[in-house]
């Protein structure tokens, strides 16, 4: 059922999130075309007001997928779960963490997307932006020789493993954003009246909670016995390189993921227990 | 024989607010039900516990022996008291969410009464009147094979043509071994359809009787009892 709540949320949320990335990148070619216009006149003249125009379209188009990426997440939840909508959704066979999980989980995917776009909108721009776009495929194929090489001599296992660690630790990221928003959300709607402005206090409430938690459980390490004389006594010379950046990496991850179990929790409990359906 | 519905020693309340106080039923299957009561009586909220929208204060309600999860809501179709479907959908679409989620959902059954209430199946939500939405919503509910049916108003705020059109959708197409709950207080309309009537007052369940119990005992119909019951 988790994959098809998130067919349909992809479909719900996609009719959002699409056209602005399909424009934002429709303006990112037109920005790199009137750079090479541009670079082409001989008297500027009424052709600076037209690329003017069209790099803000560019740069606008961009920061909007940005902001919508986030408008969606949250408008998706309020609207979905927590509006008239959820009396089908809550109804549906399906339990209160597969609901959770597909919007977590098409977050994500929007979020890689904004990214991707972004990327992407930037090699449009210069690709259009230069004349005549050659590739030097022996120079390409010596920068991948060269790229093996070095990734032999690092090891082919540290890598896929960092890239493994950096895709759990970018979803946990997403995640805690996300949840940060549902679990306020989550909140402020289980009051009968002013729930949008419940759901803001709430947020700011989660931050300063937050913040709150993380100063003390650092001082509270500090003020155990025994823990600076552990961390002191880790013989870190016997881990390589490669290594400490896995304990690196793997720390941060189990960080966010206590992070996000905080947030979790709260809300599968309210929207399980104390649902207030308008 | 298990009830299909069930509710044991069941109360609700929002603060001191006391929805729901002790309620006690069982509906065998077959049964077409009018869950009777004025506004604020507690029908809603008795829905919104079947559905597991709301979690009982005490005592349990049970839908064919199981608490409300999503096995139950396998085998429940339920009707709100508004429009919830997306209203960036089409009929298609619409349908084709029902089929994804439910198993018991008749695509074919819910293509002929589109087909008969002539609606373009490509036009959104959005951009039809609350009547057509309503009714559309009413189709995509009665085209399950569930075994209970909850709907929740589905004839307040309507034309008589419409409300005509809901009950004999309902009437038409609901199976024959389910219990069918239709909450109202617009009883004249629904009288002909039930087979049984529960009066709801101020959380409490005072009447469970068949309908034509009330038309022998008492001389009249349910709807001119219930007036007498609830007169201000």
């Amino acid at each position: 059922m988790l994959g098809k709540l998130i067919k349909h949320e992809l479909r719900g949320s996609g009719r959002t999130m699409l056209p602005f990335i399909l424009v934002s990148l429709f303006f990112s070619v037109m920005a790199g075309l009137s750079i090479r216009g541009l670079e082409r006149q001989q008297d500027y003249g009424w052709f600076t007001v037209v690329f003017g125009i069209v790099i803000f379209l560019f740069v606008a188009g961009l920061m909007a997928v940005c902001i919508m990426s986030i408008v969606v997440v949250i408008n998706r939840f309020r609207q979905n779960l927590l509006g008239d909508e959820g009396y089908l959704m809550f109804t549906l066979p399906v339990s209160v963490d597969e609901h959770i999980w597909s919007k977590l989980i098409v977050s994500f995917i929007w979020f890689a997307a904004t990214f991707l776009t972004c990327m992407l909108a930037m090699v449009l721009m210069l690709v259009c932006n230069v004349d005549q776009f050659e590739v030097n495929w022996t120079e390409v194929g010596y920068v991948f020789s060269e790229l093996g090489r070095a990734l032999k001599n690092f090891g082919i296992l540290h890598i896929v493993g960092y890239c493994l660690e950096l895709l759990v630790m970018a979803f946990g990221s997403a995640g805690v954003t996300c949840l940060t928003f549902y679990c306020a959300m989550a909140i402020g709607y289980s009051f009968s009246n002013r729930k949008v402005l419940m759901s803001i206090l709430a947020f700011i409430g989660i931050d300063i909670l937050f913040t709150v938690l993380q100063s003390s459980v650092v001082m509270l390490l500090n003020n155990i016995p025994g823990v600076e004389r552990f961390m002191e006594n880790l013989d870190l010379s016997r881990v390589s390189a490669a290594g400490s950046v896995h304990i690196v990496l793997l720390g941060w991850i189990l960080y966010l993921v206590v992070y996000a179990a905080v947030l979790y929790i709260p809300t599968r409990l309210l929207l399980k227990k104390k649902l207030n359906l308008p | 024989m298990t009830a299909t519905f069930e509710c044991r020693g069941l109360s609700k309340h929002f603060g001191a607010t006391q929805a729901l106080d002790g309620v006690n039923i069982s509906i065998a299957p077959g049964r077409v039900v009018g869950l009777l009561g004025p506004n604020g009586s507690g029908k809603t909220t008795l829905i919104k516990l079947a559905n597991g929208l709301l979690s009982p204060s005490e005592g349990e309600i049970l839908i064919c022996g199981s608490r409300p999860g999503p096995e139950t809501k396998a085998v429940v179709s339920y009707l709100p008291d508004k429009t919830c479907m997306p209203q960036w959908m089409n009929a298609q679409q619409l349908m084709d969410f029902f089929q994804d989620f439910y198993g018991d959902f008749d695509r074919q059954r819910a293509e002929e009464m589109l087909g008969r209430l002539g609606l373009d199946q490509k036009q959104k939500l959005s951009q039809m009147s609350k009547g057509t939405k309503e009714k559309v919503q009413l189709i995509m509910v009665m085209s399950r094979k569930a075994k209970l049916y909850l709907l929740d108003e589905p004839i307040g705020g309507v034309d008589p043509a419409t409300r005509d059109y809901i009950l004999d959708t309902i009437i038409r197409n609901y199976d024959p071994e389910a219990v069918v709950i239709i909450s109202t207080h617009l009883i004249s309309d629904v009288e002909k359809v039930l087979d049984e009537v529960l009066f709801i007052n101020q959380g409490k369940v005072t009447l469970q009787a068949s309908v034509d119990d009330i038309r022998q005992q008492y001389g009249m119909s349910v709807d001119e009892y219930f007036r007498e019951v609830f007169k201000c």
